[in-house]
């Protein structure tokens, strides 16, 4: 009989009486297994204290304080009055900071709302065999399959079009501070030129940069498409 | 109202319900009441009140979660109150004020109740007890402390989200090895706990 494996049994009183008798003797005659069950008390000491620990930490987070804490001591007028005043100035911090923490939040959303009516997605390149075809791929494997190598591949490309579509992407996904980094600046196609005019401006709305989006409008050449006077003159 | 049976079940449950029983019994407004107007009657503060109502929890819990079979005969909250009574009269003792304790809403525990009733984290050995849980890692605290209760080791893998009991087993005999290894390592330590 291997004593051993029934020291549990034996400390949470789980043996039936006879052979408790004999784990009993077997105690007094063998000075290993009165150590091994003398250690597995100690154990489990430990783990009660364990519990206690844990205990008293939930209770004292539910009653919201220590229980050793010191007794509260009458305050003196000036800490009365400097306690009130600290109140004072931390719900006017707390209000105050709401309210522009609040406004900032609705200008944010404001122009992300106006971004999202004013943008408008382009004819994505599908069609093979042109020059772009590698630019298209490219493109498109992002848009199918949001493969962010494409733009990497995109940008090692040395070209306004690769550029370019760099930039659409960018507006599509609403990183306007990426599409004024790539959009190029093409002169000798106006249907590009044009959007990508009407891509910075937006870009401009989103990021809050309204005085420039106006500055930028107002330098535009008066030759832009009138289909982006709508836009412009928003 | 308080529902006693509920309390008692999330007591010998995972760390989640039993936080939510302790809350329960903290929210116990009635209890409470009655235990800051008996503190203040008898020689106490209610920073005293707070002080046994904290002790007073903790040891209803460590009842209920030692003792698979413990059974609540009569009303909880007169079952706290005679835990509380003890607890502030012990604390009376060891202060050793003069005293003469209202006999008001006497509640009595039963006398083989009081050895269970008395922290392990009190006293002398409670520093040294402290001391020895900062060193353990959380998971073997919370392996031990089940073990202690009498939890089997299916139970304790419920508890501690272990997939098999055989899991619970082998986390229990390397937290065990891993005391018992300091504690041999350090026989003052142990023997102080011992005696």
């Amino acid at each position: 009989m291997n004593y051993f494996d029934q020291i549990d049994d034996y400390l949470f009183e789980r043996l039936s009486e006879s052979d408790r008798t004999a784990f009993e003797k077997a105690l007094y005659d063998d000075p290993k297994l009165k150590e091994a069950v003398s250690d597995a008390n100690l154990a489990k000491s430990i783990g009660e204290a364990a519990f206690e620990e844990e205990t008293r930490r939930m209770v004292e987070a539910s009653l919201g304080n220590t229980t050793q804490s010191t007794p509260i001591k009458k305050l003196s007028y000036n800490t009365k009055l400097f306690i009130y005043l600290a109140a004072v100035a931390a719900i006017l911090i707390i209000v105050v900071g709401g309210y522009m923490k609040a406004s900032e939040q609705d200008k944010v959303s404001a122009e992300s709302l106006q971004y999202a009516n004013l943008y408008e997605e382009p004819a994505w390149p599908i069609k093979r065999g042109s020059d772009n075809d590698q630019i298209s791929n490219l493109v498109m494997l992002f848009l199918n399959d949001y493969d962010l190598s494409s733009l990497d591949s995109l940008k090692s490309i040395n070209s306004d079009m690769a550029k370019y579509w760099l930039s659409e992407i960018y507006a599509k996904e609403g990183i306007v501070d990426s599409v004024l980094v790539y959009a190029p600046n093409i002169s000798d196609n106006k249907v590009l030129r044009d959007r990508i005019y009407y891509l910075k401006y937006i870009s401009l709305i989103k990021l809050g940069q309204l005085d420039k989006a106006d500055e930028f409008k107002k330098s535009l050449p008066k030759d832009v498409d009138k289909y982006y006077n709508k836009y412009f003159e928003n | 109202m308080i529902d006693q049976n509920e309390i008692i079940k999330l007591l010998r449950g995972s760390q989640t319900e039993r936080r939510k029983a302790i809350n329960m019994l903290c929210d116990n407004g009635q209890f409470i009441e009655t235990l800051n107007t008996y503190i203040l009657k008898n020689n106490g503060e209610l920073d005293d009140a707070k002080m046994v109502l904290t002790d007073t929890i903790i040891a209803f819990s460590k009842q209920v979660f030692m003792n698979e079979t413990f059974e609540l005969e009569g009303d909880l909250n007169g079952y706290l109150f005679g835990i509380a009574k003890f607890k502030w009269f012990d604390q009376l003792r060891k202060n050793k004020k003069q005293f003469t304790v209202s006999h008001e809403m006497d509640y009595q525990i039963k006398e083989t109740q009081e050895s269970q009733l008395t922290l392990i984290l009190n006293g002398e050995r409670a520093q040294l007890l402290e001391n020895i849980l900062n060193l353990m890692r959380t998971r073997c605290k919370e392996v031990l402390m089940y073990w202690s209760g009498s939890y089997s080791m299916k139970e304790i893998a419920a508890n501690l989200g272990y997939l098999s009991e055989g899991m619970a087993r082998k986390k229990k005999s390397e937290c065990m090895k891993e005391l018992l290894t300091y504690l041999n390592d350090n026989p003052q330590i142990k023997q102080k706990l011992k005696v």
